[in-house]
């Protein structure tokens, strides 16, 4: 009960975070004028977008803050006398569970303004959103773990590696993924194709976020507290 | 001279006691130096002044003698002047407290002989 | 009754052993005092006696459990960390009430009208971040979370440093008044040694990774002598006894005598014997031999 009690409070905490970041940025755009909002109402223009951006601020925000688990929380815990297979579980499921909530509350937004979504929508843009989630907060998962295993050159290190496998990343969207990313996303090819891709970035993402937290609970088990 | 010091004396006494003791006791001969100022302060860990303190009243005792440039020296007859000094304070200083803790105790006095003639012979400092 | 028990632990750090084989069994209802020198591993022990960090080899148990990934063991434990030690780590960058309230979560017994009485006796501003308090407030927090903890065995890691005197004080106070009321263990580790050991019914006293006593602090100050003199007269005296410590100036030696049980010193007045404090005995067994001539 008290680990609930800690672990809810935290995921709720994060959620709220995400969907605030999410409005702010919806807000920024709207006045900024950067998107055209066309023939839309406001109101339908904004629940079009926010679903968008609580998807991509709110992976950003739960991958972020799940550094601070990494970094603040495990030794903080320990030093309140949970083991480390508590801290480690109460941190995968909060993680994983705030990811849920944000891809389901993304999915409920759309699905409730635009029939549509269920049918072209919900068959590939959710197991492609969730995979791509998986894999962005698997990528933070394995820097917390650089982190636990090496501290602050750990962290150093691990940035250095991103910076690499983003520009790389980077130049292979600008070349020929993102005309990629957007016939898939928009409509264009058979739908069984599609659902097969997207299913693949789901199993993808999911294994990337499977060995990362592998990798968290061993290196969290052997891990010292800085005496 | 490596006895502790504690809180209940002024420390310069205690440094002065102290080497009265080492003088009574053949640690330091006549004629010989004794450990200056700033070697008593490191070996404590004082302040030299403190230990200068306790040097100089030694000297106006003449129990010390200062050579320029070389250090403080013990002088010639300073462990018959400190037993006589301390025989003639021995009144005041145990004397008097002890009789008046014999008299808090209802010992009188002639008991207090008594006790005294019986009590073996120790050793004698020096 | 609990009794929390270590056996053969043993430490290693990058290669080098921090503890060697220690072997410390702790009773209830008695305030420990933990004293060592700088990295003799008093912090690694305590640590590892709370089953925060593991241990290279050997064993701690609750009552027979063992304490590693105990759940149940570990909600009677208490380890208070000297907070500045974090400030590595990011776990200082959070603020004081938030931690006091992790505290307050995961201690099955935490006491919060306690806690909050503390914060006010202590002047506490807990809207700070722990890496910006100073260090005695830093020590406060530790405190704060030690005593509310009402945890059975409460460790407690350098909880006086940068503590004023006043403030020990009170500190010692409030350790003594929780201990009689509640009968909880305290193992307090220091370095500020004089003013605690009245506070300490046994000391543990660690060296060089290993414990080298442990006793009833008055009886271990009742058979610690310190004598000094001539040095024959000195080398007459301690004949045969425990000498743990000589210095000597020319013709004067002084020696820190350990008396056996059945042991005494002779009555002699060509020498001096003087009564230690615990901060001299531990400084004559901990400190390296230092010989000084004149």
């Amino acid at each position: 009960m008290r680990h609930l009690k800690f672990w809810v409070r935290w995921g709720l905490q994060t959620i709220g975070i995400a969907a605030g970041a999410a409005a702010v940025y919806l807000v920024i755009n709207l006045f900024s004028g950067t998107m055209n909002r066309g023939e839309e109402t406001l109101w339908e223009w904004m629940l079009n977008w926010y679903p968008i951006y609580l998807l991509v601020c709110g992976t950003l925000v739960v991958s972020i803050i799940g550094i601070s688990f990494f970094q603040v929380y495990i030794s903080l815990l320990m030093a309140m006398n949970c083991t480390r297979r508590e801290v480690t579980l109460g941190g995968f499921v909060t993680i994983t569970a705030d990811l849920l909530v944000l891809l389901c509350g993304s999915a409920l937004l759309w699905g409730c303004y635009r029939d549509s979504f269920w049918r072209i929508g919900g068959s590939v843009i959710l197991p492609f959103a969730a995979g791509a989630m998986l894999g962005v907060t698997s990528l933070f998962v394995a820097l917390g773990v650089a982190i636990v295993r090496w501290g602050k050159i750990g962290l150093v290190l691990a940035s250095i590696g991103y910076a690499v496998i983003g520009g790389c990343l980077g130049a292979f969207f600008a070349l020929s993924g993102s005309s990629l990313l957007s016939d898939l996303l928009g409509g264009k090819g058979a739908a069984g194709s599609r659902l097969a891709v997207g299913l693949a970035v789901l199993a993808g993402g999911a294994v990337l976020y499977g060995i990362a937290w592998i990798f968290a609970f061993f290196s969290i088990r052997t891990m010292q507290v800085r005496a | 001279m490596n006895e502790i010091l504690t809180q209940e004396k002024s420390i310069y006494i205690q440094i002065k006691e102290m080497i009265e003791d080492d003088i009574l006791r053949d640690v330091l001969l006549e004629e010989e130096r004794v450990p200056s100022t700033n070697e008593l302060a490191r070996l404590y860990a004082i302040n030299p002044a403190t230990a200068a303190k306790g040097v100089n009243l030694l000297v106006d005792e003449e129990i010390l003698y200062k050579k320029r440039g070389i250090g403080m020296f013990v002088a010639a007859g300073a462990k018959a002047r400190i037993a006589n000094k301390r025989r003639e304070r021995f009144y005041d200083d145990y004397i008097r407290s002890l009789m008046a803790e014999a008299a808090s105790l209802g010992i009188t006095k002639a008991e207090l002989v008594r006790m005294i003639a019986e009590a073996p012979e120790d050793g004698e400092p020096g | 009754m609990s009794i929390l028990s270590g056996k053969g632990i043993t430490k290693t750090y990058g290669g080098s052993e921090v503890l060697h084989a220690v072997d410390l069994e702790l009773e209830p209802n008695k305030i420990y005092g933990l004293i060592g020198r700088n990295g003799a591993g008093k912090t690694t022990l305590l640590s590892i006696l709370t089953a925060q960090n593991p241990a290279t080899a050997g064993s701690v148990t609750l009552n027979g459990e063992p304490v590693w990934e105990n759940p149940e063991a570990l909600s009677r434990l208490c380890f208070s960390r000297e907070l500045g030690l974090l400030g590595g780590s990011s776990a200082s960058a959070i603020k004081v009430k938030e931690y006091l309230q992790v505290a307050e979560t995961f201690f099955p017994h935490w006491d919060k009208e306690m806690a909050e009485h503390l914060i006010k006796l202590f002047h506490l501003d807990i809207k700070k971040r722990i890496s910006k308090l100073s260090r005695g407030m830093q020590s406060m927090v530790t405190i704060i979370v030690a005593l509310a903890s009402k945890a059975e065995f409460t460790f407690l890691d350098e909880p006086v440093a940068g503590l004023d005197v006043v403030a020990r004080e009170k500190f010692y106070r409030l350790l003594l008044a929780e201990y009689e009321e509640s009968g909880r263990t305290f193992v307090v580790s220091t370095h500020i040694i004089e003013e605690a050991a009245d506070v300490f019914e046994e000391v543990i006293l660690v060296n060089e990774g290993r414990i080298m006593l442990k006793e009833n602090t008055q009886e271990l100050l009742d058979r610690c002598y310190h004598v000094s003199g001539h040095a024959d007269a000195v080398a007459a005296v301690c004949e045969g006894l425990e000498v743990r410590h000589e210095e000597r100036l020319g013709r004067s030696r002084g020696a820190t005598v350990l008396l056996a049980p059945g042991q005494s010193l002779p009555e002699r007045a060509d020498v001096t014997v003087q009564k230690m404090s615990l901060q001299k005995v531990f400084v004559a067994l901990c400190g390296e031999e230092e010989e000084e001539s004149v």
